[in-house]
This record gives C-alpha cells, sequence and structure tokens, in this order.
C-alpha cells in the first residue's frame, strides 16, 4: 500500500478540516510543530482504513473535536492490489463508507457500506475485533511499518500473521501454507484439551473424562476396600477356628488332669488322716521322753546348785564378819583425825587475829600519812588565797585610770604643750643680761618658775601676752604683750589645763606621769593576781574545788581519829613503826598459810576416811544379805530337789527307758504311713487347682474365640449380601470404556502438541539456514546508520535480536544498547522489512519523530540511509524539526488549522 | 445299579466382561439363560440328577437381585435332583459366601449344596464331593477322596466331585487347587466330575472329566458344553456324551477398509456368520486408511448392519488417511510435512527402541538430542511415551492434511 492523500473534516484539531497530498512515491517530509496534529492524522487515517464506519463508542467518539459533537469525517486515497482507492467514511452522526476507485482520470464508486469496510480491510491486509475499535494489532504490515510516537524501542514481536509474513519475507523463507495451517490446527487439537504448560484444561473432554475415571475409581477403590475388609475377615474367621479348635483341645485335656488330680487328691487325704494319727503318737511319745531328760537334767542341777549354794552362804557370812571388823577400825581413824583437825583449827584462828590486829596498824599508818600531807597541801591553798586577798584589796584601793585614760591625758598634755608654743610665738620674747647673777621669779601662761640669769651672759625668756617677773630686791615687772592672737591661744590653753586639771581629779592622780605609774602598778596586781590563780588552781587540782579539799582533809582526820581509838593509841605519833610492823605482818601471814594448808589437807583425809566407812558399812550390809539370801536359796533347793524325788518312785533312769521305748514304737509306725504317700503329693493340690485355672482359662478364650467369631460371622454375612462383586463388576465395566476415553483424549492431545512441536522445530531450522543473509542485511543497513562497521546484528530464528556485537558470544542484547542506537537498529529493521515487501507490492514506512535520540552525525546518516531507501519504498516522515531533514526528500505543505467555531 | 446325571460346572454368573461396556449385562444375562437350559435339557434327558461341579456363581458378592433370580430358576425346576458343589469363584468361605446366605442357605428341597467334604449316599450311589473353601491352594482338592472312597463299600459306584485346575505342566497354576490327573483312579473312584476350565477335558481313561463351561466366554472357544454321563455299574467305565449348551457363538471378522466401499464393507462384515446374529457375539476388526467420512459412514452402516447381532465390538484401526497416491503426492509436494513425517518415525524408534535408519535424501535427520528439545518445547516427558502415541501424531497429521486437502485450503 502507499498513500497519495488524507482529508480529515471534524477530527480532533482539524474540526475545520485538513487535506494533506499528494505524498510522493519517495521520501516525504510532513512537518510541523509540536501538538499541530501530525499524530492525529496519521491514527485517523487509520481509523478510515480499518475501522468499520459503524465504530461507534469512545473510540469514535475521541476522532471528534473536543467539546464538539461533529460527525468525523476521513478521507483517504491510496495504492495498493494494483489499483488506486479513495475511501471515504463518516462515523457517528449519518455513518457512511464509500469506496470509489480511480478509473480513467475519475473516481467510480466501487463499493459502500459495511462492503467497502471489508473490500479496504482486504486491500491494505487488517483484521478486526470481535467487537470494538481496532488496535495496532489489527493493521496487518502497517502495524511494523509505522514506528509510532512515544512507542517504547522494543523488538517486535512478529506474533500475528503479518508478522510471520514480514518474518518469512525477511528470512526469505517460503512458508508452506498447508504446514502452517496443519501446526495451527495442531495447536488447536492441543489446545482444546491442554494448556500451553502441559495442564489439563479446564472443561476440556480430557477434564471431563478425567473427572469421570476419578470418580469411578474412587468409588472403585471404597468397593475393593470392602472387598479387602471381607477377604481379611474371612481369614480371620478360619484362624479363629483353627484357634477355637485348639482352645478346645487344650481345655478338654485340662479338665481331664485336673479330674484325675482330684481322685488323687482324695486318696491323699485318707493318708494323710493316719499319717496325722501316727504322728501325734509319735508327739506324745516325744513330749513324754523330752519330760523326762527335762526333768533328769533338772534334778542334776538341781544337786549341783543346792552344794554349791550353801558354799556361798558359809563364805559370805565369813565376808560380812570381815567387813564389820574393818569397819570399826575405820571409825577409830576418823575419829583421831577429827581431834587432830581441831588442833589446827584452833592455832590457825590465833594466827589470824594477829593478822587482823597488824593489818589495821598498817592501816593507821597509811591513814596519819594522808591527814599529814592534806593538812600541807591545805596550808599552801590558805597562803596563795591570802595573797589573792591583798592584791584584791590592794586593786580595789587604787584609782580606776585605764590605758585610754592615759592616752587622753596624753594627749590633752600635747596639745597643751603645743598652745603655750603656739602662745609664746605670738607672746614676748625677753633677753636679759644681769652683771651679776640674780635669781627671779618668773610667772606667764598660767604658772610660776624660779629663773636664774647669770651674770653677764644674756638670758633669753619668752612668754605669752603677759609675763611677770619677780625681781628679788626690785619689785615686781608685769609685761603685757599686744598681740590679739595670743587671747585665743591663751584661751585654749585654759580651757585644756582646766580639762586636764579636771580630769586628773576625777581619777585621783595628781599628774598625768602619776596616772601613768598608778596603771602599770594595776598592771603588776593583776599579773599577780593570776599567777596567784594558777598556784591555787595546781595545789588543788585533785579535787573539784578547795572546799572539796577541805573536806577530805576533814573526813581523813575523822578517820585516823576513830583508827587511833581502834589501836589504842592517843597520838598519831604512838603507832608502831612501820617497817616492823612490815616484817611481823608477814610473818604472820607465812605461818597462817602453812596452818590452813595443814588444815585443808586433814579435812580432806577426814572426808575420805568417812566415805571409806560408808563404803565398808554398805560392804557389811550387803554381805550380810547375801548370806542371808544364800541361805534361803539353799533352802529352796533343797525342796524342790526332794520334790522331784518324789515324782520317780521308781528312780529317773527306769522312768527315761520306758518313755523311750514308747517314742521309737511310734516313730517306726509313722514312717510305714509315710511310706505309702506317692512321691508328688505336696504338688497334688496345687497342679490339681493349676489344671483347673487352665481349663477355665481355656473355657474363657473359647468364650472369646466365640464371640469373636460370631461377630465376624455377622459382619460376613452382612458384608457378603451386599454384592460387592457385582458392583465391582459394574464399575469395572463402565471403568474400563471411561479410562480409554481419556488416554485416547490425552494421546491425541499429547500427540498434536508433539507433531505441532515437531513442525516448528523444522520450520525454526529451516528459518537458521537462511538467517546469515537477513543478519548481513541488518548489519549492513545498522552499520551505515551508526558509522560502526566491526559490530554485526544476530538474530534468533524467531528474528528476535540476540545481540549486537563482533561475535554471537560477544555481543549486547538489544535491550542492553543505548536508546539512539535501539532507534536506529527498529528502523534498519522497519527498513528491511519494507524493502522485502516491496519486491512484492508497493509498501509504505511511516517514521512519526521516531528517531528521538539521534545526534546529529548519525541523522546526517539516517538522511542518507532514508533516499536510498525511498527508491523502493514509499517513506513519511513526520517531524517537528523541519530542519534536520531539509533537502531531502518532498516537504509536504501543512496547511493552517482554522479555528475551531465555538 | 446303574446312574445317569448331568455334569457342568462354571456357569459363572454374574461373570464381567468389561471390554464389552454397556453390552456386558447382555452376556451376563446368557449366562443365567444358560442354567435355565441346563435344567431343561437335564430333565429332556431323563437324568437321575444334575451335578454342578462348582463356579455356579462368578463370586460370593453378588447382588442379592441376581442370586435370588438363580434361586427362583431352581425353585421352578424341581424335575431333577441338583448337586451343588462350591467352586474356587463361589467358595463355601463362611458367613459371606452365597451358600451360607439367604436364600441358598435353605435351598429347595430338590437342590442339595455340598458345603463340607462329606459322603452322601443317594440311589445307592456314593456320592463324595469335596468342596473348595477358599480361592486359592496348592492342595489337590481330590485327596480327601481317597479315604472317603475307601470307607465305601466295594460295590457301590462311586462318585468324586470337587473344583480346580487339572496338573498338567504348563498348563495350571500351583495354587489353583490342582488335581492329579490320575486322581479318579487314585482314589478308587468310578468317576471325577470337576470344573475349572472352561473347555472340556477328559483324562484318567475318561473317568475324570471337566465338561467346560455351558455357555462360551471367549472368542473361537466354540460351543458351551455339558456331559450326560452314564455308569452302569460299580467299576464300569463311564459313558461321558458331550451335549451343546451354550446359546451364543463368539465370532470374530477382520476387514480392511477402503474409501468407496462402505457397502461392501458392512457385508462383508456379516457375511461370514454361520449362526443367527441373536445368537451371535461378533466383533469386527477394521482395518486400512480412509476418510473421515467414509469412517463415519461406515460405523454408522455397521451399526444397522449388526443390529440383530446379541453382542458387537467394532474395533476401529483405520486411519483417517489420504490415499496411498495422494498421500504420497502431498508429501513429495511439501517437504518440510514429509520431514516432519520422517521425524515421527524416527522419534517412534527413540521411544519403543526400535531403529528407524534415516531416508536417503534426509540431510538432516532428526537426532535423539533433537526429539529431547522438541519434547522439552512441548512440556511433555518423552520417556513416558507409548508407540501409541506416535501412531496418534501420523494419524493426526495424516488426517488433518487430509482435511485441509479436502477443504481446499491449502490448494
Amino acid at each position: 500500500m502507499r498513500l497519495n492523500a488524507i482529508e480529515l473534516r471534524h477530527v480532533g484539531v482539524f474540526d475545520g478540516g485538513i487535506s494533506v497530498g499528494p505524498f510522493a512515491e519517495g521520501l516525504n517530509i510532513l512537518s510541523a510543530p509540536n501538538e499541530a496534529g501530525k499524530s492525529t492524522l496519521l491514527w485517523a487515517t487509520a481509523r478510515g482504513l480499518f475501522d468499520r464506519h459503524t465504530l461507534s463508542g469512545e473510540a469514535a467518539t475521541r476522532l471528534q473535536p473536543v467539546g464538539a459533537s461533529l460527525a468525523p469525517e476521513i478521507t483517504v486515497i491510496f495504492t495498493a492490489g494494483g489499483g488506486r482507492y479513495r475511501i471515504r467514511k463518516r462515523f457517528l452522526h449519518g455513518p457512511l463508507s464509500e469506496l470509489s476507485e480511480h478509473d480513467g482520470g475519475s473516481w467510480r464508486v466501487v463499493a459502500d457500506g459495511d462492503r467497502a469496510d471489508d473490500r479496504v480491510l482486504e486491500l491494505v491486509g487488517g483484521s478486526r475485533p470481535g467487537r470494538g475499535a481496532t488496535k495496532a494489532t489489527h493493521w496487518g504490515l502497517l502495524r511494523y511499518l509505522w514506528g509510532r510516537q512515544g512507542e517504547s524501542a522494543e523488538w517486535p514481536v512478529w506474533d500475528d500473521v503479518g508478522g510471520a509474513r514480514i518474518r518469512s519475507e525477511l528470512a526469505r523463507v517460503e512458508l508452506d501454507p498447508l504446514v502452517e495451517r496443519l501446526r495451527a490446527r495442531l495447536e488447536e487439537t492441543h489446545a482444546e484439551q491442554l494448556t500451553a504448560t502441559g495442564r489439563v484444561a479446564r472443561q476440556s473432554g480430557l477434564y471431563e473424562a478425567r473427572a469421570r475415571v476419578a470418580r469411578l475409581e474412587e468409588e472403585m477403590a471404597s468397593v475393593r476396600a470392602a472387598l479387602d475388609r471381607l477377604e481379611h475377615q474371612e481369614r480371620e474367621l478360619r484362624s479363629c477356628a483353627e484357634e477355637r479348635a485348639v482352645r478346645r483341645r487344650e481345655r478338654a485335656a485340662a479338665e481331664d488332669r485336673a479330674e484325675q488330680l482330684t481322685t488323687a487328691l482324695s486318696e491323699l487325704e485318707l493318708l494323710r488322716k493316719d499319717l496325722e494319727r501316727w504322728g501325734q503318737a509319735r508327739e506324745s511319745a516325744r513330749e513324754r521322753l523330752n519330760e523326762v531328760d527335762r526333768d533328769r537334767r533338772e534334778l542334776e542341777t538341781l544337786e549341783r546348785d543346792a552344794g554349791e549354794a550353801d558354799r556361798r552362804a558359809r563364805e559370805e557370812a565369813r565376808a560380812a564378819e570381815e567387813g564389820r571388823d574393818q569397819l570399826e577400825a575405820a571409825r577409830r581413824g576418823l575419829a583421831d583425825a577429827l581431834a587432830r583437825q581441831r588442833e589446827l583449827q584452833q592455832r590457825l584462828a590465833g594466827a589470824r587475829h594477829e593478822e587482823a590486829r597488824l593489818r589495821d596498824g598498817r592501816e593507821l599508818l597509811d591513814c596519819r600519812a594522808r591527814v599529814e600531807s592534806l593538812r600541807a597541801r591545805w596550808g599552801e591553798v590558805e597562803g596563795l588565797v591570802q595573797r589573792r586577798e591583798e592584791c584584791t584589796r590592794r586593786r580595789t584601793a587604787w584609782p580606776g585610770i585605764t590605758a585610754e585614760d592615759l592616752e587622753a591625758l596624753r594627749a590633752a598634755r600635747q596639745r597643751e604643750r603645743e598652745l603655750e608654743t603656739e602662745a609664746r610665738a605670738y607672746g614676748l620674747r625677753l633677753r636679759l643680761r644681769p652683771d651679776k647673777t640674780a635669781r627671779m621669779q618668773v610667772s606667764r601662761d598660767g604658772h610660776t618658775e624660779e629663773v636664774e640669769a647669770p651674770g653677764g651672759r644674756e638670758t633669753a625668756l619668752s612668754a605669752g601676752r603677759t609675763v611677770r617677773l619677780a625681781l628679788s630686791g626690785w619689785g615686781t615687772l608685769d609685761i603685757h604683750a599686744g598681740a590679739p592672737e595670743a587671747g585665743d591661744v591663751e584661751r585654749q590653753l585654759e580651757e585644756t589645763r582646766t580639762w586636764i586639771a579636771g580630769r586628773l581629779r576625777e581619777l585621783g592622780v595628781l599628774s598625768v606621769d602619776e596616772g601613768a605609774l598608778r596603771l602599770e602598778q594595776v598592771k603588776d596586781l593583776d599579773r599577780e593576781r593570776r599567777a596567784i590563780d594558777a598556784q591555787l588552781e595546781s595545789v588543788v587540782r585533785d579535787w573539784a574545788s578547795p572546799a572539796e579539799m577541805h573536806a577530805e582533809l576533814l573526813r581523813a582526820e575523822a578517820e585516823l581519829a576513830q583508827r587511833m581509838q581502834r589501836c589504842g593509841v592517843t597520838t598519831p605519833r604512838a603507832a608502831p613503826a612501820s617497817a616492823a610492823l612490815e616484817a611481823e605482818l608477814s610473818r604472820i601471814q607465812s605461818a597462817l598459810r602453812l596452818d590452813e594448808a595443814a588444815e585443808a589437807e586433814q579435812r580432806n583425809a577426814i572426808a575420805a576416811r568417812q566415805a571409806r566407812i560408808e563404803q565398808a558399812e554398805k560392804a557389811a550390809a550387803e554381805a550380810d544379805r547375801r548370806a542371808v539370801e544364800q541361805a534361803t536359796a539353799c533352802a529352796a533347793l533343797t525342796a524342790k530337789l526332794e520334790a522331784l524325788r518324789t515324782r520317780y518312785p521308781d528312780g529317773i533312769d527306769a522312768a527315761q527307758a520306758a518313755a523311750r521305748e514308747t517314742f521309737v514304737t511310734a516313730e517306726a509306725r509313722l514312717e510305714a504311713a509315710r511310706g505309702r504317700l506317692p512321691s508328688d503329693w505336696e504338688t497334688l493340690a496345687e497342679r490339681q487347682q493349676r489344671a483347673l485355672a487352665a481349663s477355665l482359662q481355656a473355657a474363657q478364650e473359647d468364650h472369646a474365640i466365640e464371640q469373636r467369631m460370631q461377630r465376624l460371622e455377622g459382619a460376613l454375612a452382612q458384608a457378603g449380601a451386599e454384592g460387592l462383586y457385582s458392583r465391582e463388576t459394574a464399575l469395572t465395566e463402565a471403568l474400563a470404556p471411561a479410562q480409554t476415553e481419556a488416554e485416547r483424549i490425552e494421546r491425541t492431545a499429547t500427540a498434536a502438541r508433539l507433531a505441532g512441536a515437531l513442525i516448528d522445530y523444522r520450520q525454526r531450522a529451516a528459518v537458521r539456514t537462511v538467517l546469515r543473509p537477513l543478519e548481513d542485511q541488518l548489519s549492513a543497513a545498522f552499520a551505515e546508520l551508526s558509522g560502526n562497521h566491526d559490530r554485526r546484528v544476530f538474530l534468533d530464528e524467531r528474528l528476535q535480536v540476540r545481540g549486537v556485537g563482533t561475535a554471537p558470544d560477544r555481543c549486547l542484547a538489544f535491550d542492553q544498547l543505548s536508546q539512539g542506537a535501539r532507534e536506529q537498529l527498529l528502523l534498519a529493521l522497519r527498513a528491511a522489512a519494507a524493502l522485502e515487501l516491496a519486491r512484492h507490492e508497493p509498501q509504505l514506512l511511516i517514521l512519526d519523530d521516531v528517531l528521538v535520540h539521534t545526534d546529529p552525525v548519525r541523522q546526517e546518516r539516517v538522511l542518507d540511509f532514508l533516499t536510498r531507501l525511498a527508491e523502493e519504498v514509499q517513506v513519511l516522515v513526520l517531524t517537528c524539526h523541519p530542519d534536520r531533514y531539509r533537502g531531502v526528500g518532498t516537504a509536504l505543505p501543512w496547511e493552517g488549522v482554522p479555528a475551531r467555531t465555538e | 445299579m446303574s446312574i445317569r446325571f448331568l455334569h457342568t460346572a462354571d456357569v459363572q454368573i454374574g461373570a464381567r466382561f468389561v471390554q464389552f461396556g454397556e453390552q456386558a449385562g447382555r452376556l451376563r444375562e446368557a449366562r443365567v439363560r444358560a442354567l435355565t437350559r441346563l435344567l431343561a435339557t437335564a430333565a429332556e434327558r431323563g437324568v437321575d440328577a444334575v451335578v454342578i461341579a462348582g463356579d455356579l456363581f462368578e463370586s460370593n458378592q453378588l447382588a442379592d437381585r441376581l442370586v435370588g433370580e438363580v434361586f427362583e430358576i431352581f425353585a421352578a425346576h424341581d424335575e431333577v435332583p441338583v448337586f451343588i458343589l462350591p467352586g474356587n469363584h463361589d467358595p463355601c468361605s463362611g458367613p459371606a459366601s452365597v451358600w451360607m446366605r439367604a436364600p441358598f442357605r435353605e435351598p429347595p428341597g430338590h437342590v442339595v449344596v455340598w458345603r463340607e467334604a462329606r459322603p452322601l449316599v443317594w440311589r445307592d450311589v456314593a456320592w463324595l464331593p469335596v468342596p473348595i473353601e477358599q480361592h486359592r491352594s496348592t492342595r489337590d482338592p481330590s485327596l480327601p477322596m481317597v479315604a472317603m472312597a475307601a470307607d465305601c463299600p466295594a460295590d457301590r459306584i462311586k462318585i468324586g466331585v470337587t473344583h480346580g485346575a487339572l496338573r498338567i505342566e504348563g498348563k495350571h497354576q500351583p495354587n489353583d487347587h490342582p488335581i492329579a490327573l490320575q486322581a479318579a483312579r487314585r482314589a478308587g473312584l468310578d468317576y471325577l466330575a470337576v470344573g475349572h476350565w472352561h473347555t472340556a477335558q477328559i483324562y484318567d481313561d475318561g473317568r475324570l472329566v471337566m465338561p467346560g463351561t455351558p455357555e462360551p466366554d471367549q472368542f473361537g472357544r466354540g460351543a458351551g458344553t455339558a456331559a450326560v454321563v452314564e455308569i452302569a455299574a460299580p467299576g464300569a467305565r463311564p459313558v461321558c456324551e458331550m451335549v451343546e449348551t451354550g446359546a451364543l457363538r463368539w465370532q470374530a471378522v477382520r476387514l480392511t477398509v477402503r474409501d468407496g466401499a462402505v457397502e461392501e464393507t458392512a457385508a462383508r462384515a456379516t457375511a461370514g456368520v454361520s449362526t443367527a446374529p441373536a445368537g451371535t457375539v461378533l466383533r469386527i476388526e477394521l482395518e486400512g486408511s480412509v476418510s473421515a467420512d467414509t469412517r463415519e459412514a461406515l460405523r454408522r452402516r455397521l451399526a444397522e448392519q449388526t443390529a440383530a447381532f446379541a453382542v458387537v465390538q467394532v474395533v476401529d484401526r483405520t486411519s483417517t488417511a489420504l490415499t496411498e497416491g495422494r498421500w504420497r503426492s502431498r508429501l513429495a509436494e511439501h517437504p518440510l510435512l514429509a520431514q516432519a513425517v520422517r521425524d515421527v518415525q524416527r522419534a517412534r524408534g527413540f521411544a519403543t527402541g526400535e531403529a528407524v535408519a534415516a531416508a536417503a535424501e534426509e540431510a538432516n535427520p532428526l537426532t535423539r538430542a533433537d526429539w529431547e528439545g522438541v519434547c522439552r518445547a512441548a512440556r511433555v516427558d518423552p520417556g513416558g511415551l507409548s508407540g501409541a502415541v506416535f501412531d496418534e501424531m501420523l494419524e493426526l497429521i495424516a488426517a488433518e492434511v487430509a482435511r485441509l486437502a479436502a477443504a481446499g485450503d491449502a490448494e
């Protein structure tokens, strides 16, 4: 097919209509800005060629201008099948379809309506879906030869009839239509029963057949399980019957045995009674014999015991006598010891009295020394107290001048002197030069002094405002100065002198110097008093106060008086000398310790003697008691001996011989009875019980088996009546054809699958044989576009790119190539497809802005490539970059789009 | 002192016929009718008794309805006393046995079921039955007859009855109740009536007889039979007459079919049948290559032609292919198709182990690896394929090519 012209009206942005064409047979460049409607033009063209004019729904309304309900009209003039045609379609409102053929310079309508739609579809080689609008997959070859704007750069799948045709053309393999249809039919046959993954398709014949088989098999399994149970129960029943027979034989044997044992036990019982009788006789004889033996042994024992008892009685009497003698001697020794102890105690008392007297004397001496010591220290305390009181008295009598007072007086005196100096500066200055020494009284500045002026020399006097000179022999001379400042100074001087004098009076001193002296004296007194206090504290440091010290002295004196009275001395000095006293006391104490030890020893000896006497007394009493006891026992034995002898008047030997004879006779008879007992008589009863138990157990087991058999027989009778074999027969006869049918269907489906796969395998093998030329063609085109002549394009037998590279095992997969390379490879593929298809009929290749990632260098190569391609194929390039295509092909005029009328 | 009786066995009432599908019921009904016929024959022949030497029933676990039907047949034919011996198919194995359950627990008065090996003197003849009590046994069931016969007076006819395979080397199973071929003489019997095999057997100088089944159940086995036996006196050689008792004849025909010969083929299908259709079980085996239409037409025509037959089994081994000439022509015109057909044949060889040599013109014959690759692509396990799958592949290819050719699609 080739396009000649396109006219649109009321389509998308072209609501006013647009006419594009006529197209050249070679390269056509249709350039317009973005959103001008280039792609809309192509989509509308596809609708006009492939869709029914009665198309409705969203696909049709999307053709309408936005916001308008106008009927879209599409007219396409194209060349196909050796003729030139014009199809005109209107959608939605008043839909129409009209196909005209160019005939002799004019258009002749050849079909309309659905027939026109179908005829166009036949001419351009498309198909239609069952309902709705067509898609790219229905557009036949155009699906592959139209590079759509914005589509992803992916390799075509070649999965429909158009694709297969292109594949065959590309690979130059003449596809055998018969084989192709055969393969398709085989695949259909397979797909009716099995999925592509080999599973059984739902609702398929195989599915139903298998389900029926499964149902029958399930039912069959149930019947066969029941049959197996039945057979098992029959075997069990047979086994039970055999077991029951065994048990019954065992039971009969056990019962026979028990019967025999019962008879043997009855006979044994009679024999055992004889044995019992003779056994009792033997036991009586044995008891009599034993009794005589016992009596004989007792008689002998009594005779021996009686002799022994008599001997011991005599010994005990002798021992009692000896004990009494020893007791008497011990008592005498005790009396001697007690006398000696009394002597020792008396001597000890005297020594203790002397020791007490000496101790009192020593304590009197100690007490006297202490009183004297206290008195001495107390005298010292009294002296210190007196000195301290004297100091206190003197301190109280003296004026109470303080260091501050003295300091104030000295400051006032200094002020006085300064005022005097100042007064003199303002006052009079007299120079006297008597001819001879003269004495005079000078009264100035408030005091008078005797001044002697040597003759012939100048004596200078100075005074304040007034000075009086009393000259002996001459009279008084008052001299007054006239300076006014001198008056103020004199007045201040007077006030100062008045204050000093008043303060001295208050303090009780005559002058400042005396005040200073008094102050030093007061300090000395204070120091002395503190020294006395320190001494006093040192002396009475052992007491809380001097009063306590004195109280202790008084107590010591009283104690001394008491001790003197106790010792009988009138004065303290009459007490014995300390050294002699100590020596006597030491001697007395040594003697006392010796006496005390002797007394203690004596006391212990007395206690020991007393203990021995007590033991001797007890021994004597015990000896007496034993002597009496032995005498009593001896008498009792003698009595028993006499009684025993009385029981055997013929003598014990004769009685013993008679009893032995009786026993031997009984023993012989018993042994004879025992000889008649069976050898196993002791286990007969046990064996009989065992036989009876075995019989009972066998009977119980027989009963249990019987019950089990009854249950089995009931179950078998019930199962036997179920007609299991008939049911199994019916199922088997139904199952066999069902299985055959299922196997047949599966076999057919599998065979179809394998046959189709084999044919496919052979087809692909055929493709592989001619793949190389196609790879050469694609590789050359791609090399021309990319400028890289070292690479090849490798295809698989389904014409999918295996990779691009220098060798099949060193190449990049298609999706690993750059966007630009993929665009160019796809262009090369489309070009190859168009060239091959153009060998049979004209072809159209549409490139709608598909080279968006191609760089300028390769763009130039693309133009070269397209120019050569256009010699064989009509090429329509839609672009928004007219500059890239200037100078090549035919630039189609793009009529301006009239503004849509609202 | 003489005795005359009808000896039969292996009526196998309730037997299954899996290969006949829905028609199997007719064959079962025929075996019930065979019993009726046997009893009627006995009455007609005026025999003293009917002895059924085992396997009256196919199984102990038959439907009560069927057992009841048989009971009614016996009840309705009381002219001749009947002795029934349990066989290995219907052993007296316990409460589940058909002989221990109603209604045969209390059979009609003229019917005796031998449930245990106990001699019976009837009509001055010592009957020594040894019934079978389990399906399988390696014990010779005729052995107890030695002791039983020894206890019988010498001047009395002694007839043993039991059931089992005859001990013939290579023909019997060791656990199939094997009976020694000289069992009758060994026990001193005048006659040993046995059953088990479905074809008549006579051994031990005519004293050991197996009459075969009264109604045939396999193709190529002839008519069903029973034995009418007469023993004149103790020690006398029994006179045994085999009488045909079967109502059905089993016949098979094999036909090669071709297109355009539907009528001829249908006619040939029944032309060789010598028996009445209502009494014939017919198997028709079809071979050859025909079109699907011919096959369908033949199927319909055969159904019409054999409608009167008791049972018909058609085994269709035809293939719906082009004629040989057209098929060869197609293969020559379509090399890829020819290659695929050769591939199937070679693949068949891989699967079945039957090597198929590559054709001389074949440049690239299918290898085992190629075939396994094809199977992988098809998700089919090559090891699980039988020769039938490859036959089906060829049949499918041929049928589809024929169909496409007929439709003219490929032309």
